[in-house]
């Protein structure tokens, strides 16, 4: 048992870190994620040609073959700098894929997704935004060999630029993924209007949309998917919060009021104090999660509900108190704080909110001999 | 990163668990699940002496001083394992995780000798007498004084004034004792640590009631009292650098196990809210949840530390986190009991619960008030800048201005 970093881990993080902060400047990433596509594709490109579209993807279909650790570990550091890009949305696709494809589907679209010769999503998220179990908004019958699917999907990671859509299907008693290219006919993409202006979301209308069997993923991997989408966010907001801390004490201290740092104030540096508590909390649940889901996938709902809850609350807390913190300046729609508080708000309800991550977790209270197991 | 424990931990923690249910479904059945600091205390102190004689008490300590050498993490399992065994609360951890290692690391080889052997086979009991009526988070104030006088057996440090609050002394033999030995010196300079005897003359102990009920701290008057000259652990004058690295073990690896009687309450909560429906209510299924989940991110947490070394910022927020965390139980426990918990009875569990919410106040007092641990986040975790504070009142017939001490609060 350890809870260290490996070498190869710890270099994977200093690099991730290194290339964000090139890139992710605050202009850039404003215009990025102003930008019809919510991203720099140049930006994108980068980030394939050092192997992140492959991170997940096993080493056979071309990939870097590593795990959800890894993955964690690009999606902190982008959140950070909150930098745009579609890495979480192709990689839950992949992840999807990997799960739930067969082979001649993995060998179809992995590579490709590998190479970024294609970029991909998932619309696993009912148009209202709600995840209740087993809710999804997109049905599917059968009309002889062919599917048809009908519904719509919303809050969907750049659904209005990827090229390949894994969408969510109610099929009788189950729900399969259909891999949907976007250019398909009866499949309309637009982009979201949210109140997170740093991340591009689509909703996904689907009129008679015909696919063929081939189009099916075989395995389960609903319930899954969402768990690894959580604990991929959790680790992005996780860093958003951590930057969000860092940024408010740095101005702490430099910001001279009363002959002294605000810093030096009590009521300042106890505020400041508590939200390194949360920022701590949510990192220990965030790499838990994400360690759970490689090496003991059965343990995953509980904690990759912990992690999601952990650092929704750290964002949310750090955001706030990072408009705070910094006075009228906080209030500007020049400083970055407004960006970081519109992502909690959005990443809080993505993939389930708070309620549904303590339901989660209120249905696997155990006993004191299934958490020793659990360590 | 690793979750599977390796067998050779898997095998020292079947070893502990063995042992321990053994013991305490065995010979010292009687003693299972007692709590608190009140609850039989011979019998605890003669399962604590068993500890010793069986090894466990100097597990952590190096062979060169009989211990086992064991790893963090083995110290981690046996804690854990101990909390999980319903064995009783411990009455000698002060010498064992305080005084011990302070000894280790200040006292002398003739110190070593004479005191960690009976220290560990809990032969001496230990109180540490730190804090006074006027050095409480302010520490750094202390004014009970010391001064040598020649005996004809051989100098000795005479101890004149006041320590509060000192867990346990009424049960100790000896305690380490922060005094003044410099007179005239103010703040973090002139003081010294030493180990002074409580049996003997000029010493009064009188237990003080606490809000619970019961009385585990302990008002110390010494007046007159006495201990050998050699008994100053480290150097006179070097009082403050000792006491700090005793409060630094003071939140150390035994914190972690404790995770475990965590559970044990967190638990005993949850079993309440199901027998008597209280669960059925959504906000008190989501505060149970949210605990739940707490709780587990401690000990992710903990665990994440023993990756460390030194204290990074997760360590300096690990008191905070578990004292808020348990405080916060106690209320819910309350409001999962309702007015029932108000009038338990002696005995069950809505008793045990209400006193558990009735001790956790003092958590956020005990070992650096929770003010006190976000000074230190924020100054150490964060580099936030010290709050400027006013000099220090100098005693009578002083030098004009003496630099502020580097570090005066209580960790
Ligand atoms: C159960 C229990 C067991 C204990 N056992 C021992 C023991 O065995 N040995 C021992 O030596 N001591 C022991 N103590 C004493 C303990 O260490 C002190 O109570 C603690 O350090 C606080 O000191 P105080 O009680 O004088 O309160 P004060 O220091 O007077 O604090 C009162 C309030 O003021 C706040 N405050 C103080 N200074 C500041 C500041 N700079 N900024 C902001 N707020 C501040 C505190 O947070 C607190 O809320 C024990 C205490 C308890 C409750």
């Amino acid at each position: 048992m350890s809870f260290a970093f490996t070498e190869e881990q710890a270099m994977l993080r200093e690099m991730a870190a290194r290339f964000v902060e090139e890139v992710g400047g605050s202009q850039a990433v404003r215009a990025a994620a102003a930008s019809e596509p919510g991203h720099d594709p140049a930006v994108w490109r980068q980030m394939v040609e050092l192997g992140w579209s492959g991170i997940i993807v096993p080493e056979s279909a071309g990939g870097l073959g590593l795990g959800q650790i890894e993955l964690s570990i690009l999606a902190a550091a982008c959140g950070r700098a909150l930098l745009p890009s579609p890495l979480i949305a192709t990689m839950l696709a992949a992840r999807a894929l990997s799960i739930a494809g067969d082979e001649e589907q993995c060998a179809r679209w992995l590579p490709p997704i590998t190479r970024g010769e294609i970029t991909a999503t998932v619309a696993l998220t009912h148009p209202e935004g709600r995840h209740l179990p087993g809710d999804v908004g997109v049905r599917l019958r059968r009309e002889g060999q062919d599917c048809v699917l009908d519904g719509a999907a919303g809050f969907v990671l750049d659904g209005h630029v990827a090229d390949l859509l894994l969408v969510a299907a109610r099929d009788g008693e189950a729900i399969r993924f259909v891999a949907i290219p976007a250019a398909t006919e009866g499949l309309a993409a637009t982009r979201q209007n949210s109140i997170d202006i740093g991340r591009a979301v689509a909703r996904i209308d689907l009129t008679a949309v015909r696919a063929g069997p081939e189009a099916v993923l075989p395995g389960d991997a609903f319930e899954a998917l969402l768990l690894h989408a959580n604990a991929t966010l959790a680790a992005e907001q996780m860093g958003a919060a951590a930057a969000a801390l860092d940024r408010t004490v740095d101005y702490a201290r430099q910001r001279i009021q009363f002959g002294q740092p605000i810093g030096a104030f009590q009521a300042v540096k106890h505020a400041l104090a508590d939200l390194a508590l949360l920022v701590e909390a949510a990192e220990s649940a965030v790499w838990y999660a994400a360690a759970v889901a490689d090496q003991r996938p059965e343990e995953l709902p509980i904690a990759a509900a912990t992690a999601k809850l952990m650092a929704s609350d750290a964002l949310s807390r750090c955001a706030a108190d990072m408009i705070h913190y910094h006075g009228g300046i906080g209030f500007t729609w020049e400083h970055d704080a407004h960006l970081y508080f519109r992502r909690a708000r959005a990443a809080a309800g993505l993939f389930g909110d708070t309620d549904r991550q303590l339901a989660i977790i209120a249905d696997g209270m155990t006993t004191d001999r299934e958490m020793l197991r659990a360590a | 990163m690793r979750l599977d424990f390796t067998p050779e931990q898997e095998a020292f923690r079947s070893e502990v668990r063995g042992w321990l249910d053994r013991e305490l479904d065995g010979p010292f059945r009687h003693v299972r699940g007692m709590e608190g600091t009140s609850e039989g205390i011979d019998k605890r102190f003669a399962w604590e002496r068993h500890l010793g004689r069986s090894g466990w008490n100097r597990l952590a300590w190096p062979e060169a001083f009989g211990g086992r050498a064991a790893s963090l993490m083995e110290q981690v399992i046996f804690h854990e394992e101990y909390a999980r065994s319903g064995a009783p609360g411990r009455l000698s951890h002060v010498g064992l995780e305080l005084v011990a290692p302070t000894i280790m690391a200040y006292g002398s080889d003739g110190q070593r000798a004479r005191f960690l052997e009976p220290t560990a086979m809990v032969d001496i009991v230990w109180a540490q007498l730190f804090s006074e009526p006027n050095a409480g988070s302010d520490l750094a104030n202390v004014q009970t004084r010391a001064r040598l006088e020649d005996r004809p057996g051989g100098p000795v440090w005479v101890l004149e004034g006041q320590k509060i609050w000192s867990s346990f002394a009424q049960y100790s033999q000896w305690g380490m004792a922060l005094v003044r030995t410099e007179p005239g010196s103010s703040g973090a300079k002139g003081l010294s640590m030493l180990l002074v005897p409580l049996d003997g003359k000029g010493v009064d102990i009188r237990p003080i009631r606490q809000m619970t009920g019961g009385s585990s701290f302990n008002e110390v008057f010494l007046d007159g009292a006495e201990t050998a000259a050699e008994n100053v652990l480290g150097t006179p004058g070097e009082g403050w650098r000792v006491a700090m690295a005793t409060l630094t073990f003071e939140r150390g690896v035994s914190t972690l196990g404790q995770q475990m009687s965590f559970r044990t309450e967190l638990d005993r909560v949850i079993r309440a809210a199901r027998s008597n429906g209280a669960i059925a209510d959504p906000a008190i299924a989501k505060r149970l949840a949210r605990a739940e989940a707490e709780l587990r991110v401690m000990r992710y947490t903990a665990l994440r530390m023993l990756g460390d070394t030194g204290l990074s910022r997760a360590g300096l927020t690990y008191k905070l986190y578990y004292t808020s965390w348990h405080q916060r139980l106690g209320e819910l426990a309350m409001d999962v009991l309702g007015p029932a918990g108000d009038i338990a009875e002696p005995g069950g569990d809505a008793w045990r619960l209400q006193k558990m919410y009735l001790e956790s106040r003092s958590d956020s007092i005990w070992a650096g008030t929770s003010q006190i641990q976000r000074n230190i986040i924020a100054e150490r975790g964060l580099g936030l800048p010290r709050e400027a504070r006013p000099p220090r009142q100098e005693p009578a017939r002083q030098e004009p201005a003496r630099q502020e001490p580097a570090k005066q609060e209580r960790a």
